[in-house]
C-alpha cells in the first residue's frame, strides 16, 4: 500500500499531498543505535515518539525543510528515510557529515507537496 | 654550572610567556584545513564501504555469485553516497560553515570548550613536593610554589616551574596552542611527539627551620649528633616527563561501546534536548537562505541553465564538476565550487556570514556539551614516565624514574565517575655509589616506592575544589647517607665534638609511610589552585619518628589564560 509520501527526484527528499500528516522515521544500516534528539517542520517543533517517529504537521504547499538533530551515529555512516506503517522501500538516503569533535548531529530533508 | 644555566634559561622561557598573551593573528588554517570536514566525511564513506568490501568477500555463506552481486550494489551505493558529500544544504551543512566561518568564531569556541573541560581536570602536577607524580602534562607552563614533601627532613619552601617542550616551540613561533582542524588531517599540526614531554625544575626558595639531626660514621659506627640550620637556595630538582599512549577505548562500533552509549543517551537525552533546539533554531536562518536560492517547483538537475536559482545552478554544475574528478582533484574541485556558492550567497544576501557565525556557534555549543556530557562516562588511561635528578640539601645527587599510571574506575552505568586513581611505582638511585653502613661496601640503590592517591571533585566535576588522599610507601634497604653541614653545632647539653663539614654520616634504616589528604581550591578561569592539607609520616629520610605536617601553596597553569578568546 503506497503512503503519504513518495520518492523525491534528487531535487526533493520525498514528495507528499498537502494537508496530509505522514509519520516518519530514520534507520541507519551502519549505525543501529541512531536516535533523534530533536526536530523541526519547517521550524515548528515535531514531537518524537518513544520509538522515534515523528509525526509531522499537516504538510505545507512548496518545499519544507524537516530538519533533525540524531546522535549515536558516526560520519559517513548512512540516514535513511522511511514512512512509518508502510512496507515501502526508503524514501531518500544520506551519509552523516562532520562537525568540529565528531560527527555532524543535524541533518535535513526536504519534503515537497 | 651548566646544570643550573639551563635551568635558568629554562625559567626565563616559562616566565616569559606568561607577561604576555599573544593575540590571534589571522587565519591560521589552509584551504585545505577548512576542507577537512568534507575529506573526512568523503574518507568515512569509503572507509565504510572498504569494511563492507572486506565482510561480503569474507562471507562464505553466500555463492560466489551473490558476493559478486552484494559486491557491485556496494560499488553503486559508494558512489551515490560520494556524490552526496558536496551538498550542504541538507546533512553537510555543518562543512560547509566550517569551511565558510570567520575562523575567530570557530577558534574562541572551540577555546570556550577546552576551557570548560580545564576545569574539571584532577590529574595535573602541581608542584615537585607531592608525594605523587600525576599524569596530567601542561599546555604551555605552569608554577608552583609548596612547602616541602613531608619525606623531607630539611623542609624548605620550593618553587617549581613546569614547561611543555611542543608548547614553547608553537608560543615562540607565535602558533596556535590549541588549533582547531581534522586531527587525522595529514596537514592538520596538533604538535609533535614533545607535546608529551613536559620539563620542570625546581628550586628550595626559604630557609629551613633548626633541625637536628643523627647520624653514624660509615666504618666505625660512632654516633654524632648535631643541629643545623640550612639557608642555601638553590637548585633542588629537573624532572622530565613523558606521556605514553594514551589509551582510546572509544570504539563506536563494538558492541560493548554501542550498550554502553545507549545508555548514556537514554540517561542525558533530557539534557541535550534544549541544546539540540538551540543547534535548530541557529542553523534555521542558513537553511533558509539556502531555501530561497533553490526551486520551489520540481525540475531536474541535468540541464544546468541560467534560469535555475542560485544554489540549484550552483548543485548541478557542482555534481558535474565533481563527478568528473579524480581523488586528487576532488579537494581542489570542491573548494573552487564552494568559493563560488559563497560568493553567490554573500551577494544575495549581507546578513548571510552572521548567519554561519550564529550557525556555527551553535553547533559548537551542541559538540561542546555532547563532549563534556560523554565525558563523564569514557575517561581515558593515562601513562607517564618521570625522570627527576635532584640535589637534595645535605644528601648526596640522585636520580629517580616513576611510571605513573592514572584512570577513572567505572561508575553506575550512563552515570559520571569524576574521580581518578593514580598509581606511582619508582625507584632512586644515587648518583654516585654511596656506603651502606655494612663494612665498607658501597650501593647506588637507595630505595624503591609505591604511590597510590585518589583524587575527586568535592560535587559537580567543575566544582571549585578538589579532594585527594594519598598513601605511599618507600623502602629503604639502607641507611641514607648526609653530610655534615657548614654551621652544624653540637645539640645542647653535649660537647661531643663536630666532625668538619662535609664529613659523611649514615641515618637509620627504616621504610617510610605517609598518609597525606589535600583540598585544592581552584579558580578555573585563571588557572590558580591553592592546596592544603595535612601530612603523616612515620618518619622522614633522615629522623625516626611521627611526623605531622601542614602543607600549603599555591600552582598556576596557563592554560586557562591561553583559552581566553583573541589569545592564542
Amino acid at each position: 500500500m503506497p503512503g503519504k509520501l513518495a520518492r523525491g527526484n534528487g531535487v526533493f527528499d520525498a514528495v507528499g499531498h498537502e494537508g496530509d500528516e505522514p509519520t516518519v522515521f530514520i534507520r541507519s544500516d551502519a549505525a543501529p543505535g541512531v536516535i533523534v534528539i530533536a526536530a523541526t517542520y519547517g521550524g515548528a517543533k515535531v514531537a518524537i515518539g518513544d520509538n522515534g517517529s515523528m509525526k509531522l504537521p499537516p504538510l505545507q504547499a512548496g518545499t519544507t525543510n524537516l530538519t533533525l538533530v540524531i546522535d549515536g551515529v558516526q560520519t559517513g555512516d548512512d540516514i535513511q528515510l522511511f514512512e512509518d506503517g508502510f512496507d515501502g522501500d526508503e524514501l531518500c538516503r544520506g551519509v552523516v557529515g562532520s562537525a568540529p569533535g565528531g560527527a555532524s548531529p543535524r541533518i535535513g530533508f526536504r519534503i515537497h507537496v | 654550572m651548566c646544570r643550573r644555566l639551563a635551568a635558568l634559561v629554562l625559567l626565563g622561557l616559562c616566565v616569559a610567556p606568561a607577561a604576555v598573551a599573544q593575540p590571534a593573528g589571522s587565519d591560521p588554517r589552509s584551504p585545505r584545513e577548512r576542507l577537512s570536514l568534507f575529506v573526512q566525511t568523503r574518507n568515512a564513506v569509503r572507509d565504510r564501504h572498504e569494511a563492507q568490501r572486506r565482510a561480503i568477500a569474507a562471507d562464505t555463506t553466500r555463492t560466489a555469485e551473490a558476493r559478486q552481486a552484494a559486491q557491485d550494489a556496494n560499488r553503486r551505493a559508494e558512489q551515490e553516497e560520494l556524490l552526496t558529500v558536496h551538498r550542504v544544504q541538507g546533512f553537510h551543512l555543518a562543512e560547509f560553515i566550517y569551511y565558510a566561518l570567520p575562523p575567530a568564531t570557530l577558534t574562541d569556541s572551540f577555546k570556550d570548550f577546552l576551557r570548560q573541560a580545564s576545569r574539571t581536570r584532577v590529574d595535573q602536577q602541581l608542584g615537585s613536593t607531592s608525594q605523587i607524580v600525576k599524569t596530567g602534562v601542561a599546555a604551555l607552563f605552569g608554577f608552583a610554589l609548596e612547602t616541602g614533601a613531608v619525606t623531607q627532613t630539611i623542609n624548605q619552601n620550593v618553587a617549581t616551574v613546569h614547561a611543555n617542550a611542543d608548547g614553547l616551540v608553537r608560543f615562540l613561533a607565535n602558533q596556535d596552542l590549541f588549533p582547531v582542524c581534522d586531527p587525522t588531517a595529514a596537514d592538520c599540526d596538533t604538535g609533535s611527539p614533545l607535546k608529551n614531554l613536559e620539563l620542570s625544575a625546581s628550586f628550595d626558595v626559604s630557609d629551613a627551620d633548626a633541625q637536628s639531626l643523627s647520624g653514624t660514621t660509615p666504618g666505625t659506627g660512632s654516633a654524632i649528633n648535631f643541629s643545623t640550620m640550612v639557608t642555601q637556595h638553590q637548585f633542588a630538582s629537573a624532572t622530565a616527563r613523558y606521556a605514553l599512549d594514551r589509551f582510546n577505548h572509544r570504539d563506536l562500533r563494538s558492541a560493548a561501546y554501542l550498550r554502553k552509549w545507549l545508555d548514556w543517551l537514554s540517561k542525558n537525552k533530557d539534557q541535550m534536548v534544549p541544546a539540540a533546539t538551540d543547534l535548530l533554531s541557529s542553523t534555521q536562518p542558513v537553511e533558509d537562505a539556502l531555501e530561497k536560492a533553490r526551486a520551489t517547483a520540481p525540475s531536474a538537475l541535468a540541464d544546468c541553465n541560467d534560469s535555475m536559482l542560485l544554489y540549484d545552478r550552483w548543485l548541478c554544475e557542482s555534481n558535474a564538476a565533481l563527478a568528473g574528478a579524480t581523488d586528487a582533484e576532488w579537494p581542489d574541485v570542491l573548494q573552487k565550487r564552494l568559493d563560488v556558492l559563497l560568493a553567490g550567497m554573500r551577494a544575495a544576501d549581507p546578513t548571510f556570514d552572521q548567519k554561519l557565525a550564529d550557525a556555527g556557534r551553535a553547533f559548537l555549543r551542541y559538540m561542546s556539551l555532547r563532549r563534556s556530557l560523554a565525558a563523564t562516562v569514557i575517561t581515558d588511561p593515562s601513562l607517564t614516565v618521570d625522570y627527576t635528578y635532584s640535589e637534595p640539601a645535605v644528601q648526596p645527587r640522585m636520580h629517580s624514574v616513576v611510571i605513573a599510571w592514572a584512570f577513572s574506575p567505572k561508575g553506575a552505568a550512563g552515570t559520571a565517575n569524576t574521580g581518578t586513581i593514580t598509581v606511582n611505582a619508582g625507584v632512586d638511585f644515587y648518583h654516585d655509589p654511596q656506603p651502606t653502613g655494612v663494612n665498607l661496601n658501597t650501593s647506588r640503590w637507595k630505595d624503591a616506592r609505591a604511590v597510590v592517591t585518589f583524587d575527586r571533585p568535592m560535587g559537580p566535576a567543575d566544582s571549585a575544589a578538589t579532594l585527594s588522599a594519598t598513601v605511599y610507601y618507600q623502602y629503604q634497604r639502607f641507611p641514607n647517607p648526609f653530610v655534615v653541614p657548614s654551621g652544624a653545632v653540637t645539640l645542647p647539653g653535649t660537647n661531643i665534638p663536630l666532625p668538619a663539614a662535609g664529613t659523611k654520616l649514615l641515618s637509620d634504616t627504616g621504610s617510610i609511610v605517609v598518609a597525606q589528604g589535600v583540598v585544592t581550591i581552584r579558580f578555573a578561569s585563571n588557572g590558580l589552585k591553592i592546596p592544603i592539607g595535612i601530612s603523616w609520616a612515620n618518619r622522614s629520610e633522615l629522623v625516626s619518628g611521627n611526623r605531622v605536617i601542614g602543607t600549603v601553596g599555591f600552582s598556576f597553569d596557563s592554560a586557562p589564560l591561553l583559552l581566553l578568546q583573541g589569545n592564542r
